[in-house]
């Protein structure tokens, strides 16, 4: 099993108020793509976060083993290399940092990790140039700097260009629908589809069926006040488009 | 620094017999600087000065060339730093006097100042007395600078190849003076790159350099100047730059501090015609416990200038900042346009900046803005970079570059920017 998660609890960190997730279950394969849904506030950016190892927030029960580990025992630095990769709802612009050296320098981390020889910046071009390629990217994304003056769809697209660039065996992609027109999910989703391998698991946390036209998953999953309440299959997301959540909860 | 004028009245007429021009305005300065004596915190321009720390060095105030202290020849760095772009262009002075010239444009005269104005006396009564600060240090620096630097580009120059001008200080435990007076004819387009550091940069040596630049700019002309303070970190350095721009001139002016265990600018810069361009843009990146302070003045006194300030400071350590910077737009300078913005980052609890952007306007249609920031690297930024694999240490680099970047990016002599990128790591 790629992710299991046991009864897991987290709540802001140094915060009163009550958790936000309260004992959720969930378990991934290789090979499979979950979606989870779930009404505005009922956890699923928390969700990601928190396997990501976001540090506002603090686990206070429950576990998430990644690959049979511990991921409660790594650093975030240490979680992504593990093959772990965050697509952001708001991606972060950086000025000032090109985006093709901080391409490079995540590839080349994650080549340190793996014991492997790092990319000087003439071979990792090339190996830029193909995933940009494969992507139908605009090779001025890589010149500027990273997410700086990028509208919502470029900022997306960017995050699917760091997926692709380093391979992460797990891939929880955060609404990476919202903001994006007709066209712009298309392509975005085309590219995702592009990047499934075998080996590798989606969790795509959207709220719309929409996204779910081009991206099959093999799960569907409803969150709710801070649980999964329940799963099924692609056609549990066509209820709920019907439905609404309230049908689907009660 | 050691107060004890009753000497210093002595050394002063024994070290300015010695120097051409020993004159009237020697002596004047001289004793309004005893009649003034240092100033104190409660002095505007002072307030944030740290007088403590410069006065409990013993810095003697007459340097004197047999000193046995001295960095030798064979001491010195072999190789003073020249940016390869500057390889047939470049002046070098120590304590303030030249040492060695090299210039491709023939038309270009160079020359030691009290030289230039000893020969030619239009020159000394048209620019010595006009650096019109009176503080402590400009009168010191005033009574007792030697050689100098005059830099004369007769007008409708252009030069494609960017001119070094290096201020090294070889005067251990005791204060020298640099005095450049740079005149830019009209019609002329020049870079310069002025780097002041110590002449032996391994050793951390103590001393003062009390640093005054006159630049005037003539219409039409497009400059860039680049000024780089890379003092050693146990130096102080006490510089006032006076820019005087004619019609229609345009300059880019970089302050770029990374040196000196104090530093300070005063950059003033008349607006003295119509149409002028005038960018400057600073970087200070301090550690430990380092302090710069930044001053600016922009006298807009005729209309249609436009004017853009960005200063961006780095602070790590228990170091300390001051920016102070006025824009004063006088009556009738109508149209004006000027910015000021002061963007600051502070790496620990423990850095403290004082800034204070201001503004003074007496004319009426002028656009003007102003504002400061004090932030730490923002927390989602740092997360971002961590979440794809990136260590800590690396991720804080890069942010803090990405800080800078703005400004260094801008740079246009490239083995400059690098340079500059270097100096900015040696200093996080």
């Amino acid at each position: 099993m790629l992710l299991q998660i046991k009864n897991l609890k987290a709540s802001i960190k140094n915060s009163d108020a009550e958790p936000i997730l309260k004992g959720l279950n969930l378990e991934v394969n290789a090979n499979e793509i979950h979606a989870i849904m779930g009404p505005n506030g009922s956890g699923k950016s928390t969700l990601s976060k928190v396997i990501a190892g976001h540090p506002d927030y603090e686990v206070l029960e429950g576990e998430i083993l990644f690959n049979g580990k511990n991921l409660l025992d790594l650093e975030v630095t240490e979680r992504a290399n593990a093959g772990i990769f965050l697509g952001f709802q708001y991606p972060i612009e950086v000025p000032g940092v090109n985006n093709a050296d901080f391409l490079r320098l995540a590839y080349n981390s994650k080549q340190v990790f793996e014991g492997k020889e790092e990319l000087d910046p003439l071979d990792f071009n090339e190996l830029l140039e193909n995933k940009i390629n494969m992507l139908n990217i605009p090779p001025y994304f890589i010149e500027r700097s990273l997410n700086e003056g990028f509208s919502g769809g470029e900022k997306k697209r960017n995050e699917i260009l760091q997926m692709a660039i380093l391979e992460p065996i797990l891939s929880i992609l955060d609404e990476i629908d919202s903001g994006l027109d007709i066209d712009a999910l298309k392509l975005v989703s085309e590219s995702i589809n592009k990047l499934l391998a075998p080996h590798k698991a989606v969790i795509l946390i959207t709220h719309y069926q929409r996204l779910l036209d081009y991206i099959k998953p093999t799960h569907v999953h409803i969150i709710y006040q801070g649980k999964i309440v329940k799963s099924g299959g692609a056609e549990l997301a066509l209820e709920l488009e019907k439905n609404g959540y309230a049908g689907a909860v009660k | 620094m050691i107060l004890q004028h009753k000497t210093w009245q002595e050394n002063f007429t024994t070290y300015t017999s010695n120097l051409i021009e020993a004159d009237e305005f020697r002596k004047q300065n001289w004793q309004s600087f005893l009649d003034k004596g240092f100033p104190s915190n409660s002095d505007e321009e002072w307030k944030y000065f740290n007088f403590e720390e410069l006065f409990s060095q013993t810095i003697n105030p007459f340097y004197a060339e047999k000193q046995t202290d001295l960095i030798s020849e064979s001491e010195k760095d072999q190789t003073s730093f020249v940016l390869p772009e500057c390889e047939e262009n470049q002046i070098i002075l120590e304590n303030g006097q030249i040492k060695s010239q090299k210039i491709s444009n023939q038309q270009i005269i160079i020359a030691s100042l009290d030289k230039a104005f000893s020969d030619y006396s239009e020159l000394k009564i048209k620019y010595l007395n006009q650096a019109a600060k009176q503080d402590v240090f400009t009168l010191q620096n005033n009574s007792l600078w030697q050689g100098g630097l005059f830099f004369y580009m007769p007008a409708n120059i252009v030069l494609n190849e960017p001119i070094q001008i290096s201020l090294l200080s070889n005067s251990p435990h005791c204060a020298n003076y640099s005095r450049n007076l740079i005149i830019i004819e009209d019609n002329c387009q020049a870079e310069i790159f002025i780097y002041c550091t110590g002449l032996n940069s391994s050793a951390d040596e103590l001393y003062l350099h009390n640093l005054i630049n006159q630049i005037i700019i003539g219409e039409n002309s497009q400059v860039k100047i680049f000024f780089v303070q890379n003092e050693s970190k146990n130096a102080f350095q006490i510089a006032y730059t006076d820019i005087k721009l004619q019609n229609n001139s345009n300059l880019d002016f970089y302050n770029l501090s990374f040196g000196a265990k104090t530093s300070k600018h005063l950059i003033q810069a008349d607006f003295l015609g119509k149409g002028i361009h005038h960018n400057l843009k600073g970087i200070y990146v301090l550690n430990n416990s380092q302090a710069c302070h930044s001053q600016v003045t922009f006298n807009h006194n005729k209309p249609n200038c436009s004017s853009n300030q960005l200063f961006k400071g780095i602070l790590s350590g228990n170091s300390k900042a001051e920016f102070s910077g006025i824009i004063k737009v006088k009556e009738g300078a109508n149209g004006t346009s000027a910015k000021q913005l002061n963007k600051n980052l502070l790496l620990s609890p423990d850095a403290k900046i004082d800034t204070r952007p201001q503004l003074e306007i007496k004319a009426d249609d002028v656009k003007c803005s102003h504002g400061a920031t004090i932030g730490q690297l923002e927390d989602e930024e740092i997360f971002y970079l961590l979440s794809r694999g990136i260590s800590k240490e690396k991720a804080l680099e890069i942010l803090t570059f990405g800080f800078a970047e703005e400004i260094i990016d801008t740079i246009s002599i490239p083995s400059l920017r690098s340079f500059t990128e270097q100096l900015l790591t040696l200093n996080l």
